[in-house]
């Protein structure tokens, strides 16, 4: 079985995370400030925020929108 | 490079400590003393003192009644003073620094989520180093090593902040576990970093806070319609879902069957950390149900809306049915709206409804799992002590907050209004919490111990079979509860 040295381990660890970072730094500060000006996905952007849905709200309590649903069922007799 | 972190239940490391001794023998602790150190109580602890700082805060801030322009309807808005305070970075889309500060401009609102997110990590810290020190650990070791953690964390919310992410329902869940498994997957985790990986604990904290959120005044605002879809159909759904999960697929894990099943049915992500918790499910069976969770609601998310287009429905049907079966809460929103006005409150209020299930849930699996998966030598069915002593007490810490903050809701003056002014600093430390806690899932995970999870699709069969029976035992619910029993008397 090949023995593989810890410093060769070390170092290859290190270029993984280097190469993950740069990955992640090149999606999010380019590619998707990029695709968010494109008409489908700028237009859905748009919509939410008007709507004020947050699409990845865990909880009832993380939608802006449910304040007024809920305003508008205790007004409700 | 460090050794990494093993892999290990998501249950409290008292139980290395034998505060759970099982089965039934062993020498146990006092309750006193169980209080005093055990990782539930202090979850419960830190939970309640940092609701009663956030509820008295809220409750005595200054008043301010505003007159809707339109309609002539006053309201009373209360701001928390503590809210500058208590932040996490907010959505971002071109340059990366406004999620922490950017200057109001173009009828975009000023942000400043600097001093909000330093008030959270240094009041995370002490509470739990506090904690950490009570329990007999090394409170330094935490503090050098939190600073680390929180700051991956960060740079999770960070990358979940972003709007094209954001508009497409990618958790922040999602994002903190990447980042906690790529430095585990890399590097490997230092062992520096272990004082402050302390995934169950941040999980019953988070729950503990979560509990406030749940009101059960909310159960009825849909009438019975609503209680009949969310209430009647969604435990149908988990049990039959469990019970197909153990005696067709034979599951080899009862627990990743049961958050499975509990993600699927009541309402996603929360509902699996709840239920996660709840059972002891390993980490790793947490991650994987969650991934499943967002995957399928990604696609649920755009499909439903289509098929009751389609069809023809009626924006309550499609939105009730939308509300009782697409895990996300936020993903029922953005379907719901997609239909229209009506659509969308009836999608959000049954999901409401249905995240109000998650105490109930989360209450019966702790009581289920003690009694019946957890049972003793010969199988014998526990005492009563035994049950008592084995039970996941942050449940009752949850529950107790989810009852209280309800009377307070009902009772108290202007109940609504103190509880959104309190809500908003909740929810953020509820939020912080789960992303270190997936962040910790993340640095004590090898993507090696996730494939045998996958063995034979099973969990795959498992979410494909519990989500066929809930979209048609909620659409058929939602059509006789909307459509003929109650069809004149439901307005959202």
């Amino acid at each position: 079985m090949k023995r593989v040295s810890k410093h060769r381990l070390f170092y290859g660890g290190w270029t993984k995370l280097s190469v993950a970072v740069a990955v992640i730094l090149i999606i999010w500060l380019i590619g998707l400030p990029w695709l968010a000006n494109r008409a489908l996905v700028r237009n859905r952007i748009d919509w939410l925020a008007e709507e004020q849905i947050d699409p990845t709200a865990m909880f009832y309590t993380e939608l802006e929108s449910m304040d007024s649903i809920l305003r508008k069922i205790e007004r409700e007799p | 490079m460090s050794d990494e972190i093993e892999s290990g239940e998501l249950e409290s490391d008292d139980h290395e400590e034998g505060s759970h001794p099982h089965p039934e023998s062993g020498s146990r602790r006092s309750l006193a003393e169980e209080m005093r150190t055990s990782e539930d109580w202090w979850a419960i602890w830190v939970g309640t003192f940092l609701l009663i700082i956030l509820f008295l805060f809220a409750w005595t801030a200054p008043r301010e009644t505003k007159t809707d322009v339109e309609s002539g309807n006053q309201t009373v808005v209360i701001d928390s003073p503590l809210k500058p305070w208590i932040a996490k970075p907010a959505t971002w889309e071109s340059n990366v620094i406004d999620t922490f500060y950017s200057e109001g401009s173009g009828g975009k609102k000023a942000v400043n989520t600097v001093t909000g997110t330093i008030g959270v990590f240094l009041t995370i810290a002490i509470l739990f180093a506090i904690a950490v020190k009570v329990r007999g650990h090394c409170a330094k070791q935490f503090l050098r090593a939190f600073p680390a953690v929180f700051l991956l964390a960060t740079v999770a919310y960070v990358m979940s902040a972003h709007s094209v992410v954001k508009a497409y329902n990618l958790e922040y869940a999602l994002w903190a576990l990447a980042v906690g498994l790529i430095i585990s997957n890399t590097i490997g985790t230092p062992n520096w970093l272990r004082p402050a990986v302390l995934t169950e604990f941040y999980i019953k904290t988070g729950l503990v806070m979560l509990g406030a959120e749940v009101l059960m005044g909310r159960l009825l605002a849909l009438g019975v319609p609503g209680v009949f879809v969310a209430w009647i159909v969604t435990p149908i759904v988990l049990i039959s879902t469990y019970v197909f999960g153990q005696k067709v697929l034979k599951m080899e894990s009862k627990s990743l069957n049961m958050v499975i099943s509990a993600d699927m049915s009541v309402c996603g992500v929360s509902a699996a950390i709840a239920t996660a918790a709840s059972c002891k499910a390993k980490k790793e069976e947490l991650s994987l149900a969650i991934g499943l969770s967002l995957s399928f609601t990604v696609v649920m998310m755009v499909v439903l809306p289509i098929v009751i287009k389609a069809l023809g429905m009626s924006e309550t049907l499609g939105g009730a049915w939308m509300g009782g079966t697409i895990d996300s809460t936020g993903a029922v929103a953005a379907a719901g709206a997609t239909l229209g006005e009506v659509g969308e409150e009836v999608a959000s209020t049954v999901k409401m409804i249905q995240n109000i299930l998650i105490g109930v849930t989360s209450f019966c699996v702790a009581v289920y799992w003690v009694t019946t998966v957890e049972k003793g030598e010969g199988n014998a069915r526990p005492s009563v002590m035994e049950i008592w002593y084995r039970f996941p007490k942050f449940v009752l810490g949850f529950v107790a907050a989810s009852v209280i903050f309800s009377i307070l809701h009902a009772t108290i003056t202007d109940g609504s209004e103190v509880m959104a002014a309190m809500k908003a600093g909740g929810k953020t430390f509820r939020g912080w919490f789960f992303c270190l806690a997936f962040v910790s899932i993340g640095l004590q995970t090898n993507f090696r111990e996730l494939f045998p999870y996958f063995k034979g699709g099973k969990p795959l069969w498992l979410y494909l079979a519990g989500q066929s029976l809930n979209l048609i035992l909620t659409l058929a619910m939602a059509w006789l509860m909307f459509e003929v029993v109650f069809k004149e008397t439901v307005t959202p």
